[in-house]
């Protein structure tokens, strides 16, 4: 198979690296420019950093320019996918860009180590205010006072209110993500059917629609991530395993796991309860708690889905990667879950898992716990365990992905109103400013408040989370 | 994926014109042929750079005047603008086939498309692959996300099922949202830290060479540590027992695969258990009594495969693997033997087939009567090695075996074997085709003194054709008189010894040198006397120091019958 590298694609990708370099050390810069004086030698280091990767773009005819467009980081016409490693420069550059509204920084061939120095304690100089319409203007006129001229600044385009790329509308997106969910949920429910009656599985079609999954969050991730907040109360259905699929994927991309592992991991995700296909319904829907026999029988899933997986499909890759997630999602991250077999050591795709099921059972009321938490609750109890039950670091990155206020968590905002999270704010440092839409207006009156993002609005501020299932209100309407 | 859709007959006819259809069809003929370059081609060659310009140029050509290409998929026929443009009904060979099995309904190229990129979907398309398997088509397509080529699925079609339940009806809130206003805002309510902690860069160092080590990982091996934790800690016998069988079954599949790392450790891991004594005594019973029973015949048929490629296996892993195999497999496994032809992998197999078949020798014996040659002679072997006494009458026949290796390996199991029969069955030798093995017996049965040998041994020497055995054989069945004649030869090996023959010296120095070994063999006093009376008589002559020698080496000997060591 020809290796698919040709020379304008080597060309892209060199760029992307470079462009990534550039915006994390011109995040350094900016940190560092914090806390020391201009002519500090602590400076020296990102100064130098900044013009070599600008040099390197240069040198390859290119445009040493980043640019923010509809939500995206890009450099010159490239676009700038976020990793676990970048993410936080990423949100900080965008949040910067959007604030004193620059569409673009451009860094020119002439630029020097001193221009970058007083570039950055100029933005250092407008850190304290909030943006506004003038501060493009005067940020731009700052920088020729100080005689700035390798670096040019370009104004943000005006961009709708809805940035959607693609030209789907946010309608058409949320309708999308329904469909697919849908779609996931019928083929896994398929799947484990023929688990429970002992017959070949065949994983095509599941497959398919973790691709078309996969494809989602990388365009919408929020329209997906909020239909896990639907919960089925009356039976056990698979909305659990195609929800815990959704919250590993996020984790998945955001961890920089390419297309290929995350479908394995999709799958693997989809399919970890696979072996309740052989517990009985009436265990698995039974109200109230369950006894120490039941717990025993309950205990017995990941074993039996290894054995299912093995019985009815042979092993092959995708298979694999089903075998180790279903074994592996109730071991813990310390080994101390169950079941009790010598193991050394639970896989990258096992904590994954593990962290996605567990917070979507410990918000849900028909996967193991009669008393579901609100999700922000669910997030603190999970923090409690890291390094025990969950594997710190990744929980760390799940913790950023859905946020403190995670979608769907029902606040009081000290305006009398109710809203529900809808997404978190774009800059990682105000994600206790997550977007709400309004659900009730100051009287207690159910309304249509539309979205309000509480990192901009500058008068809503949030007084408390309420546990919406405690009140009969069901937050996933709000995602349909 | 895309938001073309498959039209139906008529719809295509209104879209697109006969000009459109052939140039379609010229089209997706040059990427056909690109794509069985590929195949026929290594990467290299010319001529699949010149295939692939040309469909790159005519679809690129294409795109400029009409701005989109778009095929319609079905199960062997491809269709441009509702018109059939490409049939082939042959499931191996129909690219149609290929993509309508795995769920490809239509594809559509746009404009901008890149020579990369064709080149890299036809490669895909081009080979055949299982539509079930992590590399199929449609998989392959989906990781490269051509940003020119959009594909739609059979499933895309398919309404979701709404019937699960899985979404609940949009209702009004009002009931509850009047409950959370009944309820005063508590002050002890937690609140979320302010900002969340963004990992440090150590963390992410770590995150990302952990995800970079994903990438290489053999997700096998993750199924076999789960697999061996199942069987160390499963308590229940019945589980542990299905668990057995599904390892089996695998380690059966990576025979096929030719996969004997993991069947090794896999193996390795269930005789360890076997042997510890910390596992339970009913789950040890189990792997012994039910080792190699889901493994089946062909997969370990498979194994000569790997070890032809012999370099690829280490020889010192078959005892393990064949001591697995072994008692329920070793029909199997000697049908292997019949296919090693290295002498190395050869040696270390029958090393290790001899100590797995110790219990149960009978089950060589059917081999005994095969075709090929090799494998009679290893099966022989291995009966000799173990020292099976039963298998006399089944290998004794085989003394007039039509290859000589395979005779070679019967007269060593002969040799050994302590019954009677055995030694009369190796006297048969003595009339074998080959002269090193006539001699061979000549001089087995001289030195283990098997009187029997020689009635056959005079008969040999008054044969006719006795004057054209090559004259080692005649030296032989002399020394072999001797031995076995011991005093009554004598008179008889005397008279050739004294006996001149004037008018041929050639045949007296044969002669006498015959006497002169078969009285040195005899060893007895009369033969000693009978060499000394023929030293006297020669002396002076060439013959002299012949007789003289045998003399002085006899006498060194000590006189007296020689112990009859029986030469393995």
């Amino acid at each position: 198979m020809s290796s698919g590298t040709n020379p304008q694609q080597q060309l892209d990708r060199e760029l992307i690296r470079l462009g990534k370099g550039l915006n994390i050390q011109l995040f350094v810069l900016m940190k560092t420019a914090q806390n020391y004086p201009e002519g500090h030698s602590a400076l020296s280091g990102p100064v130098r950093q900044i013009l070599s990767a600008v040099r390197d773009i240069h040198r390859r005819n290119e445009e040493a320019s980043l640019r923010a467009h509809a939500g995206h980081l890009l450099v010159g016409e490239i676009r700038l996918k976020p990793d676990a490693v970048g993410i936080e420069s990423f949100l900080y550059t965008l949040a910067m860009m959007k604030r004193f509204q620059i569409g673009g920084i451009h860094f020119g061939q002439a630029v020097t180590s001193q221009d970058i120095i007083q570039f950055a304690y100029v933005l250092k100089e407008f850190e304290q205010s909030w943006g506004g319409e003038e501060a493009f203007a005067r940020l731009a006129a700052r920088m020729r006072d100080r005689l700035i001229k390798a670096i040019e600044l370009e104004p943000l385009v005006e961009e709708g209110e809805s940035e959607v790329p693609e030209g789907l509308s946010e309608v058409d997106q949320q309708a999308r993500s329904r469909r697919i969910y849908l779609q996931t949920v019928s083929a896994t429910a398929e799947v484990m059917e023929n688990a429970k009656m002992g017959q070949t599985l065949r994983l095509r079609k599941s497959k398919r629609v973790v691709q078309t999954m996969i494809d989602q969050l990388l365009a919408y991730e929020t329209s997906l991530l909020g239909l896990t907040t639907i919960r089925c109360h009356d039976e056990y259905t698979y909305n659990h395993s195609v929800n815990v699929c959704i919250l590993s994927l996020a984790l998945g991309q955001r961890i920089g796991l390419g297309k290929a592992r995350l479908c394995e991991l999709g799958m693997a995700a989809l399919f970890h309860d696979i072996g309740k296909s052989e517990i009985p319904p009436e265990l698995l829907n039974k109200p109230g708690e369950f006894t120490p026999e039941e717990w025993k029988t309950l205990q017995k899933h990941p074993v039996l889905g290894v054995r299912a997986l093995m019985k009815l499909k042979g092993l092959d890759l995708v298979n694999a990667r089903l075998i180790t997630g279903s074994f592996e999602h109730h071991r813990n991250f310390d080994l101390s879950g169950y079941p009790q077999y010598p193991y050394r050591r639970v896989s990258l795709f096992g904590r994954i898992i593990s962290i996605a099921d567990c917070y979507d059972a410990l918000t849900s009321s028909r996967v193991y716990h009669r008393t579901p938490l609100p999700p922000d609750k669910a997030l603190r109890l999970m923090l409690d365990k890291a390094g025990m039950a969950y594997d710190p670091i990744l929980l760390k990155v799940f913790v950023n992905c859905i946020g403190s206020y995670p979608l769907g968590t029902l606040l009081r905002l000290n305006t009398g109103e109710l809203g529900v999270v809808v997404d978190n704010a774009a800059e990682l440092f105000l994600w206790d400013r997550p977007q709400v839409r309004i659900v009730a207006d100051q009287g207690g009156n159910e309304a249509d408040g539309g979205i309000v993002d509480l990192s901009t609005d500058g008068v809503r501020t949030i007084v408390e989370t309420l546990d919406a299932r405690h009140f009969g209100i069901d937050t996933s309407v709000y995602f349909l | 994926m895309g938001d073309a859709k498959p039209m139906n007959e008529a719809e295509g006819n209104a879209r697109a014109g006969k000009e459109e259809i052939a140039s379609g069809a010229e089209v997706l003929q040059a990427m056909l042929k690109t794509a069985k370059a590929f195949r026929m081609y290594l990467p290299n060659n010319p001529l699949r750079k010149k295939f692939i310009d040309e469909a790159t140029e005519k679809m690129s050509a294409h795109l400029r005047r009409y701005g989109q290409f778009q095929l319609d998929v079905e199960q062997f026929t491809i269709y441009y603008g509702g018109t059939s443009i490409h049939e082939n009904r042959d499931a191996k060979e129909s690219i149609a086939f290929r993509l309508y099995s795995d769920g490809i309904r239509s594809l559509l190229f746009r404009e901008g498309i890149r020579h990369d990129e064709i080149s890299d979907f036809l490669d895909i398309v081009g080979q055949d692959r299982p539509a079930d398997t992590d590399d199929d088509i449609v998989t392959l397509l989906w990781i490269k996300d051509f940003p020119h080529i959009v594909y739609l699925l059979a499933e895309d079609f398919l309404e979701a099922d709404e019937g699960k339940g899985a979404m609940p009806t949009v209702t009004s809130q009002k009931v509850g949202i009047r409950k959370a206003y009944e309820v005063p805002p508590e002050a002890s309510t937690q609140q979320a830290p302010r900002n969340i902690e963004p990992i440090t860069t150590e963390q992410a160092a770590a995150l990302q060479k952990e995800t970079a080590a994903e990438e290489a990982r053999d997700p096998l091996q993750e199924v076999l540590k789960v697999l061996a934790s199942i069987l160390a800690g499963e308590t229940d016998l019945g589980m542990f027992q299905e668990f057995l069988e599904i390892v089996e079954n695998l380690i059966g599949n990576l025979l096929h695969a030719g996969r004997t790392g993991e069947v090794l450790r896999l193996i390795r891991y269930l005789q360890k258990l076997e042997r510890s004594a910390s596992v339970a005594p009913g789950k040890r019973e189990l792997i012994r009594s039910d080792s190699g029973k889901y493994i089946p015949a062909d997969a370990v048929l498979a194994l000569q495969k790997v070890m032809e490629g012999a370099q690829d296996f280490p020889v010192e892993d078959l005892p393990d693997l064949f001591r697995y195999l072994g008692p329920r497999h070793m029909k199997e496994i000697c049908e292997l033997l019949g296919t090693i032809q290295q002498m190395k992998m050869r040696k270390a197999a029958i090393s290790a087939v001899v100590e797995v078949g110790k219990g149960n020798p009978r089950v060589f014996y059917p081999f005994l009567r095969d075709q090929r040659w090799y494998l009679v002679r290893n099966i022989v072997l291995i009966l000799n090695l173990l020292g099976d006494r039963q298998s006399l009458d089944a290998v004794a026949p085989l003394a007039s075996h039509p290859d000589l290796r395979v005779r070679k390996e019967v007269f060593a199991y002969l040799l050994k074997h302590p019954d009677p029969r055995a030694r009369t069955a190796v006297i048969g030798f003595l009339q074998d085709e080959s002269p090193p093995l006539r001699i061979r017996t000549l001089q087995i049965l001289a030195a283990a003194k098997f009187t029997p040998a020689l009635k056959a041994v005079e008969e040999m020497i008054a044969a006719k054709d006795f004057a054209e055995k090559p004259v080692q054989e005649k030296y032989a069945l002399y020394e072999a008189l001797g031995a076995l004649g011991g005093d009554s030869v004598v008179p008889q090996l005397q008279r050739m010894v004294m006996k001149r023959h004037w008018l041929n010296r050639f045949k007296e120095g044969e002669v006498v040198a015959c006497a002169v070994a078969g009285l040195k063999k005899a060893h007895t006093p009369a033969a000693l006397e009978a060499l000394r009376q023929a030293e006297a008589k020669r002396k002076g002559g060439e013959l002299e120091t012949l007789i003289a020698r045998a003399l002085k080496e006899a006498e060194k000997d000590g006189g007296g019958p020689i112990s009859s060591g029986e030469d393995a």
